[in-house]
């Protein structure tokens, strides 16, 4: 929140004029659940037979350049499409376009077949399978390649930017917010998504006794400035970071936190290395011409299936404390509150209209939502 | 009447193949020196591209300690401590972020052991990550090629953390820099591919004249010299397929690709009322940014430089500036066949006349293309020429492409004395954003 804002809120509020978004929970996304840290509930309603479904179910419509960009990423530029076709948006320099996403990770699925017959001193790595890559592999990494192509697809050429970490979702909001009220541009279509339930993620949440759920989701925003729609529910957002330790993280995130030795007891007793059950679901999955891994995703059972190559994993299912969806949280919460609907996710905290998003490492974004109702009295009061 | 705030830097650091710090970056760029040489990181030799501009910084962790104390720039001891023991400096990219923004804090006369009462914000571009091979590799078993291979986490037992070095340093890079200088204010970490640093240091200089914080430490970091990032380059046609040390050419009508460089810059920017107040040097306001999409493929520019001109005409009207005001441009200037001719087109269409005789030069020949760190190693450049009176030239251009109609400097540089520099950066994914200094 800006200065100005702190001293009168309304001034510098931004309306959500609509939203699109793809969880594990599908359409209505986890708005019929009061709280996401009821992961017993939360759990359940993802549950299907044996497995848990921590992607947003279906495939990403498809699109030629959907082979190089993570199908998280994908559902995402989905969401943006729908909201710019439902408001006719597009082939604007007013239309600003931001988008947040979790950590630029590089999916180990990618890195199956070039590294299959490695050298562990690298040598020779590229005859021993890098130069057989396909051409755009590299597009996959591309750390703005979903904004780039929601940009081309709709003709967005106003002002944008790409966050990333934990709280690029929150950044990306809160540039969309400062962009429309500088009126650098008039629309902001905001992007955020992120994939917490890879092994890439999930092996790093354990270690860190994270006993959250580890979702994928994709949100996309369309935001306005308040005065040019009045009744539409307002919100604005401010980062901050909090004080040291006040997530439980140490400063320093890749500072070692424990024997990794003992995390062989966290799963179920399982020490064994096997392999098998993921080596199966490899097996099972298809790729394309980019090396495109299959999106299925099983629940884990044991550490076998977190310790294997291009294991897709979620974390043991019956541990679960909450939702862990990373970057997109806060555009899930803003979502959601735009529609009327209330989610606190595990890491946010209510109080009356404002709803502050911890995320993790420290870094805080704050985000205050009022409601509809909320909008169309200020909108009242202000009238002449 | 209240006066805008105005975003003053007072301070820089920089790594680049040119060398550690700034007097490095300075005097490499006024010698004319060109640091792409062939590859030594690994072993390139049968990769299409085999050369890049390496930074010379030690390869092993264990020499990481005795180095860094032997004369780097101060940082915080508990978290030097904690960098060390995770291993985290060999991680290049989290190594040059964190020696770029000691030396920046070191330069604006900030004390990296005192308290942060400022609340100094972190707007940090970073890059591409990938599970880089080197770490994958050591996890690797010992599978017959037609055996489905695994990783064992239990094979390199030394390694405190393993899954640090598989998710690699995204979002440790920003915690690094904030422990390591004990910064207190909000952090943003902009993915915005080639344009990721300009747009950080656009981002911080917004909070600054919005009054959302005081001090900023924006920039970035980045290499991409590793077995997966040349190799995936090249792949995509990137890279000049000459392994020579010219193998970036901007604007030459032989120019035929770009060569990879590693490394950083970082500006400690500040509220110009806090920086008066405390005495601090000055070295020149960040007046004027813009940023626009391309919207036309992640690969290629928009050839007519369309949206690149109107990201140019952006931060020239932030900056109120009629064109002609303009002293020097540093360009994007990646020494591709499509993205020179695309930037000279932007810049023809907005200079107009002005053009002709508008100093232009792209440092990318001498330092290579730094990947998400090249928008702020430029904006350096374009600081040099305000703080040295010295326009960097373009290394490598010896015949200019009458395709690319400007007025581009050629190797050697020239003295100047003028106020407003400007520098562009247009990205991979079509992401554009030129920034613009005054002189103090």
């Amino acid at each position: 929140m800006t200065l100005a804002a702190a001293v009168h809120p309304n001034a510098h509020a931004i309306a959500v004029l609509d939203a699109r978004w793809r969880t594990p929970w599908d359409g209505e996304g986890p708005a019929n659940l009061p709280h996401a840290d009821d992961g017993a509930a939360l759990v359940a309603a993802m549950r299907d037979g044996d497995e848990l479904r921590c992607a947003p179910r279906g495939q990403p419509c498809a699109r030629r350049a959907s082979r190089f960009i993570e199908p998280i990423a994908s559902f995402a530029v989905a969401c943006g499409v729908e909201l710019a076709r439902a408001h006719a948006l597009g082939d604007s320099d007013r239309l600003g376009l931001y988008a947040g996403s979790g950590g630029l990770r590089g999916s180990w699925g990618d890195l199956w077949a070039p590294m299959q017959h490695q050298r562990r001193d690298a040598r020779g790595s590229w005859e021993l399978g890098l130069g057989r890559t396909h051409p755009l592999w590299m597009l996959r990494f591309l750390s703005n390649n979903a904004h780039g192509l929601l940009a081309a697809e709709l003709g967005a050429r106003g002002e944008g930017a790409v966050c990333t970490g934990p709280a690029g979702g929150a950044e990306a909001l809160m540039m969309a917010q400062a962009a429309l009220l500088d009126h650098a541009i008039d629309r902001a279509l905001v992007l955020c998504y992120d994939a917490r339930s890879g092994p890439e993620v999930t092996i790093d949440r354990q270690r860190a006794g994270d006993r959250r759920l580890g979702v994928d989701c994709a949100v996309a925003l369309l935001l306005a400035r308040a005065e040019d729609a009045p009744r539409a529910p307002r919100v604005w957002t401010t980062t901050e970071r909090s004080a040291a330790g006040d997530d439980g993280q140490e400063p320093l995130a890749g500072a070692p936190r424990r024997d990794r030795h003992d995390d062989h007891d966290d799963h179920d007793g399982h020490d064994g290395h096997d392999g098998v059950a993921s080596r199966d679901a490899h097996d099972a999955s298809s790729s394309d011409g980019a090396g495109h891994a299959s999106t299925a995703r099983r629940a884990v059972r044991s550490r076998d299936d977190i310790e294997v190559f291009d294991a897709p994993a979620c974390g043991p299912a019956d541990r679960f404390a909450g939702v862990d969806a990373g970057a997109a949280a806060p555009a899930l919460l803003l979502a959601l509150a735009a529609a009327g609907k209330r989610w606190q996710p595990a890491d946010a905290r209510a109080d009356d209209a404002e709803l502050c998003y911890t995320a993790s490492m420290g870094f805080r974004s704050r985000l205050r939502v009022r409601g509809p109702e909320g909008a169309e009295a200020d909108a009242r009061r202000s009238a002449p | 009447m209240t006066r805008a705030r105005r975003a003053v830097i007072t301070g820089v650091g920089c790594a680049s193949g040119l060398g550690l710090g700034w007097r490095a970056f300075v005097d490499g760029l006024r010698a004319g020196r060109c640091a792409v040489a062939p590859l030594t990181l690994f072993d390139a030799s049968a990769l299409p591209c085999s050369v890049g501009a390496e930074t010379p910084v030690p390869l092993g962790a264990a020499e990481h300690e005795a180095w860094w104390r032997a004369g780097r720039p101060a940082v915080r001891a508990a978290a030097l401590r904690r960098l060390l023991d995770a291993r985290a400096l060999r991680d290049r990219k989290l190594l040059f972020a964190v020696l770029a923004a000691a030396e920046a804090w070191a330069d604006a006369g900030l004390a990296a052991d005192a308290e942060d009462e400022a609340g100094t914000a972190l707007c940090l571009g970073v890059g591409v990550e990938t599970a880089l091979f080197a770490d994958l590799a050591h996890y690797l078993d010992d599978s017959e090629p037609s055996a489905a291979p695994r990783l064992d986490w239990r094979r390199d037992p030394e390694l405190p953390l393993p899954a640090y070095r598989a998710r690699g340093a995204i979002e440790w890079m920003g915690d690094a820099v904030v422990d390591a200088l004990g910064l207190a204010g909000p952090v943003a970490l902009h993915a915005s591919a080639c344009a990721a640093g300009a747009l950080a240091v656009a981002h911080a200089a917004a909070m600054i004249r919005r009054g959302q914080c005081r001090r900023a430490l924006a920039g970035a970091a980045d290499s991409m010299l590793n077995p997966g990032g040349v190799g995936g380059m090249a792949t995509l046609g990137a890279t000049s397929p000459r392994a020579a040390p010219d193998a970036c050419r901007p604007f030459d009508r032989r120019r035929d690709g770009i060569a990879i460089g590693e490394g950083g810059a970082l500006f400690v920017l500040e509220d110009e009322a806090l920086a008066r107040a405390r005495g601090a040097t000055i070295l020149a306001a960040v007046v004027g940014w813009g940023s626009t999409q391309d919207a036309h493929r992640p690969s290629a520019p928009e050839p007519s430089g369309a949206a690149a001109a109107a990201a140019m005409r952006a931060a020239l009207a932030r900056a109120g500036l009629a064109p002609e005001e303009l002293g020097y441009l540093n360009a994007h200037g990646t020494g591709t066949a499509l993205n020179d001719v695309a930037e000279a087109r932007a810049i023809r269409a907005v200079f107009g006349r002005h053009a002709e005789r508008l100093p232009v030069s792209s440092i990318k020949g001498a330092c290579g293309h730094l990947m998400a760190a090249s928008g702020a190693i430029e904006l350096a450049a374009a600081l040099v020429a305000l703080r040295e009176g010295f326009l960097p030239g373009t290394c490598h251009l010896d015949a200019l492409d009458e395709e690319c109609p400007i007025f581009a400097l050629g190797p050697a540089g020239a003295a100047t004395t003028i106020r407003y520099a400007q520098s562009n950066s247009f990205g991979f994914g079509g992401q554009n954003a030129s920034v613009i200094l005054e002189a103090p």
